[in-house]
């Protein structure tokens, strides 16, 4: 018994040296941050997750970046696991913004600070982010909007291609595309299938169009993500240049098929710039200058590709 | 099914009429669909929709095919998706280090191996299907996050989508490999006395070891068959893509089940004929396709394609009970 106290005092002491001396290191740098990405094999997240653990290094933070594999329960083992590991930061990109809720509460009551990178988590009920780093996909939705616009003029019929139902990007992207056809009623959503951001599906889809809407019956394609472009070149291929193929997002094959001209515009969600900004303003946070950080959301521009620009601007990701 | 008595060559003669017997139900939905289908969905009867739904329906269908096999012997594979996807990461991976057609052999070396190694611990140690194959998919899965870091494999030549999206003539390029899959699958099992095993070990094991049949062989070849049509529809799909994603493929292994149940084959093995899958597959298809040509809302697609399974394989086995009774 006395043994076993002197031993557990000795442990205890030794625990204590260690975070001591730890301590002292973590003063500017060598902080642990946990990134939790519902998950990386979607190719959106490849320059992210590059850009991250480039500002990473530079900084002297080591990230460790957890795949969800698109499953909640796994995303919300992974934050557990990370509010085990005691780490600095935690950093979710999750697939639901309310169903990771309960665990960014579990980290809050653990003192670890929670930021939201890329897909939002819901604040309403008080869960506490330090701030949402990404795009607003309300405003991406409203550029596509604008993009229909330019391609087909104030009257149109659209086919619409729409992500993973349920998707806090998929909802948000729908409310501002809608948001910008309300002011011009002559433009009319005729069509409405999702794709699940799934190249295969994305591409039936369209052929399914296509075939339903003859030569001259549709006027235009819209699809939220990138996965549309094959279908966009098994058009041209097909001789239906009448109907004009409007993207979400900006990878090398878009890039490539805007030059080519089987797909008029894109709305470039650049992923690069929200890894590495996450990282600067988890800096900013370490240092203590917190509220410096642009809150609730610190938004990163959205701009939009046509013939015109794509020459100027590198892909986002895909080369 | 035929448990009861010994089996003999007799038997799955007496198997296969069974089963044909049976299926006619099956055709008969999938002309009625088909007849239905053109003459109330809008440009559903042109060849241009059907070019189109065999192209996208030819993955599956090359899965189906090795699956059939599986399921013919009483066992199925759970592993064809995370071999799919390895199939075409890796094929990505090597075409883009080296040369195209390394790649590919490469792949579908690897997806054979898959297979030898499902067929060994489920004939040598006697692991349930179930558990065999659904270990050996959390496994590849596993190994192909390590090694990709889950990320996909760009780089491929834009040309090699020629596989996925082309055409000679008018018929796409999967669905000529689609066909020469199941033509394939049809000669190995009429033709080969590997075939005539199949549905043996598929009938009564136990009968098949006492007639000196080479049960272990013959469940070793037939998962290695199912690995390497998985990894072929694997580089279908990288074709399709461009992009070797780690994470793809995850639907087919039920996809392919639900496709060859569809098609009338029962899952307790012994019957089954080649074009069960492939008519079960298009049945599948068909369906999904008029659905979208319809405009029914992306809500109650899923809601849908179960109540098809259901009601198709409702049917089969219903009309099979009966002539059992009889």
């Amino acid at each position: 018994m006395k043994t076993l106290t002197r031993r557990t005092v000795l442990a205890g002491a030794a625990t204590l040296a260690m975070l001591a001396s730890a301590g002292f290191g973590q003063a500017a740098d060598g902080k642990r941050i946990g990134f939790m990405i519902w998950n990386t094999s979607v190719p959106f997240y490849s320059n992210l997750i590059k850009l991250a653990n480039e500002t990473a290094k530079k900084n002297d933070i080591a990230l460790d970046i957890q795949s969800g594999n698109g499953d909640l329960a796994t995303q919300i083992s992974i934050v557990q696991q990370f509010i085990a590991q005691q780490v600095d930061m935690i950093m979710i990109a999750p697939s639901d913004p309310k169903g990771i809720v309960p665990v960014i509460r579990e980290a809050t009551a653990a003192n670890i600070p929670v930021m939201a990178v890329n897909t939002k988590a819901d604040t309403s009920t008080g869960a506490k982010v330090i701030t949402y780093v990404g795009v607003d996909d309300f405003v991406f939705g409203q550029r596509q909007g604008d993009l229909i616009v330019k391609a087909v003029g104030e009257n149109g019929k659209i086919a619409y291609i729409l992500g993973k139902l349920g998707t806090s990007a998929q909802l948000e992207r729908e409310a501002g595309l809608m948001d910008t056809l309300k002011k011009h009623p002559g433009i009319q959503i005729v069509e409405k299938q999702a794709a699940d951001w799934d190249n295969s599906k994305a591409l039936a889809i369209t052929q399914d169009y296509l075939s339903k809407y003859p030569q001259g019956a549709i006027d235009a394609i819209v699809d939220q993500g990138p996965e549309g472009v094959n279908g966009a070149n098994f058009a041209t291929q097909s001789g239906r240049t009448d109907v004009k193929f409007i993207m979400g997002d900006y990878p090398a094959d878009v890039r490539n098929a805007i030059i080519k001209g089987t797909v008029y515009g894109t709305v470039d969600q650049d992923p690069a710039p929200q890894g590495s900004t996450a990282i600067e303003d988890a800096i900013l946070y370490f240092a203590g200058k917190g509220d410096q950080i642009p809150t609730p959301n610190h938004y990163i521009d959205l701009p939009t590709l046509t013939k015109d620009n794509v020459d100027q601007i590198k892909a986002a990701w895909g080369d | 099914m035929t448990t009861s008595q010994p089996a003999t060559q007799t038997q799955t003669a007496s198997g296969g009429r069974w089963s044909s017997l049976s299926a006619y139900a099956l055709v008969l939905i999938f002309a009625l669909l088909l007849i239905g289908f053109s003459l109330t969905v809008p440009h559903f009867a042109t060849w241009a929709n059907f070019a189109n739904v065999l192209q996208r329906n030819s993955i599956i269908g090359i899965v189906a095919c090795g699956m059939l096999l599986m399921i013919v012997t009483g066992g199925f594979d759970l592993s064809v998706g995370a071999v799919g996807a390895m199939s075409s990461v890796v094929a990505a991976a090597v075409i883009v280090q080296y040369s195209m057609p390394l790649g590919i052999v490469v792949a579908l070396m690897l997806g054979t191996l898959v297979g030898v190694a499902n067929g060994f611990f489920i004939a040598k140690l006697g692991i349930n299907p179930f558990v065999t194959t659904l270990a050996t998919q959390v496994l590849v899965t596993g190994f192909l996050f390590v090694g990709t870091s889950a990320q996909p494999v760009y780089g491929v030549p834009e040309s090699f989508t020629v596989l996925g999206l082309g055409r000679i003539g008018p018929l796409p390029i999967p669905t000529i490999i689609f066909a020469a899959v199941a033509l394939i699958t049809w000669a190995i099992l009429r033709f080969t006395t590997l075939g005539h095993n199949i549905y043996i070990v598929g009938g009564n094991k136990v009968a098949a070891r006492l007639a000196g049949i080479n049960v272990d062989r013959v469940l070793l070849l037939t998962y290695a068959l199912g690995g390497f049509f998985a990894a072929v529809a694997g580089i279908v799909l990288l074709g399709q893509t461009n992009i070797g994603q780690p994470a793809s493929a995850t639907d087919w292994p039920l996809t392919a089940i639900a496709a060859v149940v569809v098609g009338g084959v029962p899952l307790s093995g012994g019957v089954g004929q080649v074009w069960s899958a492939v008519l079960g597959t298009l049945l599948l298809g068909i369906i999904a396709n008029a659905l979208n040509l319809l405009g029914v809302s992306p809500f109650w697609q899923p809601a849908v394609t179960g109540a098809v399974i259901l009601v198709a394989v409702g049917l089969d086995s219903y009309q099979r009970k009966q002539r059992e009774l009889r």
